[in-house]
């Protein structure tokens, strides 16, 4: 079940006081561990769609913003697809408005694909190999691919995510691994 | 959101197969089928295909927690518990949040505290803390307004207050942390005009600011100090931080319109790091912490910011109208590295990128080396057909210089000239410069010095000359070089050249080497000046090494240049192997120099030649009388190195249309070849080479003519020539040169892979891979131009 996306509109004060308010807002606690837990993998999923950390940034802050507008009971049990979704209409959203997609999908207005992250010598290079790999698919599989091994979300969450049905994120995941297995072996003699 | 939401009409049914998205689901944990999961068991490639994803999934989650404890964009940790006094950082006016009611202000700020803190101490730069002065001007911390770098949101901040740990002290080698350098990605909201981070910011103050004054404080839950409705407005935070940012920044931003905002906002985007104050010396000074900050926030600069001089090709020209063809010789390696580098990253290099001189030069060949040392260097000259052009001939010319092991080298002293601006700080810049250095270091020992010279806002000496049997030392001083700050590349030159000049050894190695990715933005930063600099210390007998690092922002032409003036000789560094390549193994060549000032010219035979062209070379080219100029500065020749030039040759008898029409002189008849040539001479061309000794002022001629008889047909010819001629079609294609005939990426691969040799190195085959690569993306950008009218999405496949 998603959230309308006309969430923007304000309740007034006097609706609120009809209904019973929890907003997570009353949750410091469970909010900073949220945050803890959440903020960097949503910002790197952010990154990952627009390849621009300023962008990012503020999609992640809205959503945050937005969460905290939320009311607990409804979102709780949503965490952490909820914070996906919401901050993947935030980047739609920005790069739509920024001029750069003509049409809702985010393959259109992700920058190239070209600037790839670099990673610190630190990173291991079977794990630099597969990133590697990784940035040659396509943008959806990426994107399917980052949400279910970083955000660790279900099958039926990414689609709620991403906006499609659970059988293409199946079919799109299987893909991506497929292709990844194939390339990491033929590109690296690593054995994956 | 349970699993069984899976079973949509649409998954298939039916016995499960290999190439079934329903493995993958189980594999994953998603479906939890035990029907499926026996069928599974029971069939040996299922199962095996089965662990393979489980295998893969496993790595997938390594990799992905690999990522979280990277530096780059990890958040900032929740390292600092709010002790932040939470206090109303909403105020009504700025925040409508209609709802929340005062009872909730309190914790929702303090969270906001938290988050600003938390945040904000990672946008630590200055560690003094200022007396709060609430509504100060602002701190301009913009160069420019309206210039790329006032619109862009996270250069905002850097000064913070003392009230909380500081973190990163602005200390004289300005590291910025790793922590730091996540700081500002998650902290553009947060306009320091304050000086201070207030963990209690008046709701005075903020409103305030919200009717337009100069200094604010917003928490990442404020939208807008202006738009009442927050975050209903329809304004992305983005946007809204932009109009307070340039209201801030200057007065010019006054008023600007929000079109404009989001244009610069668009610019923003693609706004990368490397120089964001380059206007004046006196600005950056003052902007050295925000260029820090900023260069430390950005991972990757795009590529537009490479620098590239555009080239143009050398056409064919007839030898009655200009019999000398004139160049000096260049044994940079640095456009190979870099193609390479781009055509590994899926990118089509530019043609100013492609410097085929370069890219034959990267390779080892055969030549064999001068009999003695009498006479630095052998030539070998061949000629055979052209195979883009059947009827074309191509000369290839290679200068080969003696050899001299590394153990046996003179006594060296040298000066590693590290850049360590902000821009270094990216993992292929400053920690590759670092290994390479230390691999250099662990070749030299007790008849060696090494001094250490670092710049970037201001240069420093790291290490004064120390004998390099003191390694542990030497490789310490390495260890402890960190980026931060911007780019005064003309004190850190003159800084290492007075290091080398005063350890001066005679007879011996004196070499300056600098490492950098090229982007100079203080000081003298015009590539003229720079360029004047260097020569004017070339001629101090001290040589030069430049290595380039890194992508997105190597002003590949700068550093070229700089070599080309400064006696040196300029690689570009993109990975480790290739650091060991330049460092230890050219290691001879890169730092021994054995020739100095390099000229080779060569005479055409009218008789024979009907027109003839130089392969590359384009910006070393020389006029004929420079030849024999021993003012006129040409390249070096190291140890062991060889030098290869090709010549494209278009024979009499060829039809050929000179594209280049002179009027029929007046006073003088029209030269033919008949009339010109001198009798008997066989010979199709003669080169000659002229050089000076290291040290040395005075130059000595080489001469080697070539029979007209000596062209082999292309089978017969060596492997170095036609693997030479397979890379300079390379390089033309990757040029779109209008010469290449018949040639494409194609032909040049194949004509490698019959050039590899008996023994093929490891540059050979990688250059194979390369060609593929080339074609494939060349491939690729057809067709997207031909696709481009109807984009057709492939959601799945």
């Amino acid at each position: 079940m998603r959230k309308p996306s006309g969430e923007r509109q304000f309740r007034r004060v006097s609706n609120m006081k009809r209904m019973t308010p929890q907003p997570v807002s009353d949750y410091p606690d469970w909010t900073a561990e949220l945050a803890r837990l959440h903020d960097m993998p949503l910002r790197r999923y952010a990154y990952s769609l627009c390849r621009d950390w300023d962008l990012a940034g503020d999609a992640v802050q809205n959503t945050w913003l937005r969460f905290f507008k939320a009311q607990r009971p409804d979102v709780e049990p949503k965490i952490p697809a909820w914070l996906f979704l919401v901050c993947r209409r935030q980047v739609v959203d920005f790069l739509r408005r920024k001029g750069r997609m003509k049409t809702e999908n985010l393959d259109d207005g992700i920058v190239g694909g070209d600037v790839a992250p670099s990673y610190s010598a630190e990173m291991s290079d079977s794990s630099r190999a597969l990133f590697a790999e990784m940035e040659k698919l396509p943008s959806a599989q990426r994107e399917v691919l980052r949400l279910k091994f970083q955000g660790d979300l279900s099958y039926a969450e990414i689609a709620q995510v991403t906006d499609r049905s659970v059988n293409a994120v199946g079919v799109l995941l299987h893909a991506a691994m497929a292709s990844l297995r194939r390339n990491v072996r033929l590109n690296t003699d690593l054995t994956a | 959101m349970n699993t069984s939401e899976n079973n949509d009409e649409n998954t298939p049914r039916g016995p499960i197969r290999i190439d079934d998205p329903r493995l993958t689901a189980l594999a994953l944990g998603e479906l939890q089928d035990e029907a499926l999961l026996a069928e599974v068991e029971s069939h040996p490639d299922l199962k095996r295909e089965f662990d393979r994803i489980r295998t893969t999934a496993k790595s997938l989650t390594d990799a992905f927690a690999e990522e979280a404890r990277e530096p780059m964009a990890q958040t900032a940790k929740v390292t600092e518990p709010a002790s932040a006094p939470a206090r109303k950082s909403a105020e009504r006016k700025v925040i409508r949040f209609p709802f929340l009611r005062p009872s909730v202000y309190v914790p929702l700020t303090s969270i906001a505290a938290v988050m600003i803190l938390v945040f904000g101490i990672r946008f630590y730069e200055k560690p003094t803390p200022t007396p709060p002065q609430p509504l100060d001007a602002p701190e301009v911390v913009l160069p420019a307004p309206g210039s790329a770098a006032a619109a862009h949101p996270s250069t905002t901040a850097t000064t913070t207050s003392g009230n909380v740990a500081t973190p990163t002290a602005q200390s004289g080698v300005q590291t910025v942390a790793s922590t730091t350098s996540v700081a500002s990605q998650h902290l553009p909201q947060i306009k320091e005009g304050t000086k201070e981070i207030r963990s209690k910011p008046s709701a005075r103050a903020v409103a305030k600011a919200g009717r337009g004054d100069e200094v604010y404080i917003l928490s990442p839950f404020m939208v807008s100090a202006e738009t009442p409705e927050g975050y209903a407005s329809g304004d992305t935070l983005a946007e809204t931080r932009m109009q307070t940012e340039l209201k801030d920044g200057g007065s010019a931003t006054n008023g600007a319109s929000r079109k404009a905002r989001r244009d610069r906002y668009a610019d923003c985007v693609n706004y990368t790091l490397a120089s964001p104050c380059a206007t004046s010396p006196e600005e950056t000074v003052h902007h050295e912490e925000e260029v820090t900050a900023l260069n430390a926030v950005r991972p990757l600069a795009p590529f537009d910011r490479e620098g590239y001089d555009a080239i143009t090709e050398n056409s064919f020209t007839s030898p009655l109208a200009e019999p000398l063809s004139t160049f000096s010789v260049d044994v940079d390696t640095a456009s190979y590295a870099n193609v390479r580098r781009m055509l590994q990253d899926e990118e089509l290099p530019p043609a100013g990128a492609v410097r085929i001189e370069e890219l034959l030069n990267y390779f080892s060949y055969d030549y064999a080396p001068p009999a003695d040392q009498s006479t630095p260097f052998a030539a070998h000259i061949e000629a055979t057909t052209a195979p883009w052009a059947p009827k074309h001939e191509l000369v290839r010319v290679a200068l080969k210089g003696y050899e001299v092991p590394w153990t046996e080298r003179p006594v060296s002293n040298l000066v590693f000239l590290v850049d360590v601006s902000g821009s270094m700080d990216s993992s292929a810049k400053l920690p590759l410069v670092k290994e390479g250095l230390k691999m250099l270091v662990s070749q030299l020992d007790a008849r060696d010095r090494v001094a250490i010279v670092t710049y970037a806002g201001y240069e420093s000496l790291a290490l004064p000359s120390t004998t390099a049997n003191n390694t542990e030392t030497i490789m310490h001083a390495i260890d402890q070089l960190g980026a931060g700050g911007s780019t005064n590349g003309a004190g850190g030159i003159r800084m290492a050249y007075e290091q080398a000049q005063s350890h001066f050894v005679k007879d011996g190695i004196n070499r300056v080497i600098l490492c950098s990715d090229g982007d100079f933005n203080v000081g003298m930063t015009s590539r003229s000046d720079l360029v004047d600099l260097i020569t004017e210390k070339a001629k101090s007998g001290v040589f030069l090494s430049v290595f380039g690092f890194g992508r997105g922002n190597l002003q590949d032409s700068t550093m070229e240049q700089l070599a080309d003036k400064g006696n040196g000789n300029y690689n570009y560094v993109d990975s480790l192997k290739e650091a060991r390549r330049l460092f230890v193994r050219s290691a001879s060549g890169n730092f021994l120099t054995i020739a100095k000032d390099v000229k080779i010219q060569v005479e055409f035979n009218p008789a024979y030649v009907q027109a003839y062209r130089l392969i590359g070379y384009e910006n070393r080219k020389l006029e004929a009388q420079d030849f024999n100029d021993d003012k006129k500065d040409a390249g070096e020749i190291g140890a062991g190195h060889a030098v290869t030039a090709l010549y494209e040759v278009i024979p009499v008898g060829v039809k050929w249309e000179n594209p280049a029409s002179v009027d029929k002189l007046k006073y003088q008849t029209m030269p033919t070849p008949e009339k010109t040539t001198r009798p008997s001479t066989d010979e199709l061309l003669t080169v000659k080479v002229r050089y000076k000794a290291p040290d040395g002022d005075k130059s000595k001629k080489l001469e080697f003519p070539l029979a007209a008889s000596a062209i082999v047909p292309w089978e017969k010819a060596s492997t170095d020539t036609r693997f030479a001629s397979a890379v300079a079609l390379f390089g033309m294609e990757l040029r779109g040169s209008e010469y290449s005939g018949t040639g494409n990426l194609r032909m040049a691969l194949d004509l490698a892979s019959q050039a590899l040799g008996s023994h093929p190195d490891d540059e050979r085959v990688e250059f194979l891979d390369l060609c593929r690569r080339a074609k494939e993306l060349n491939q690729a950008q057809e067709n997207e131009k031909g696709t481009q009218q109807n984009p057709k999405r492939e959601e799945e496949r």
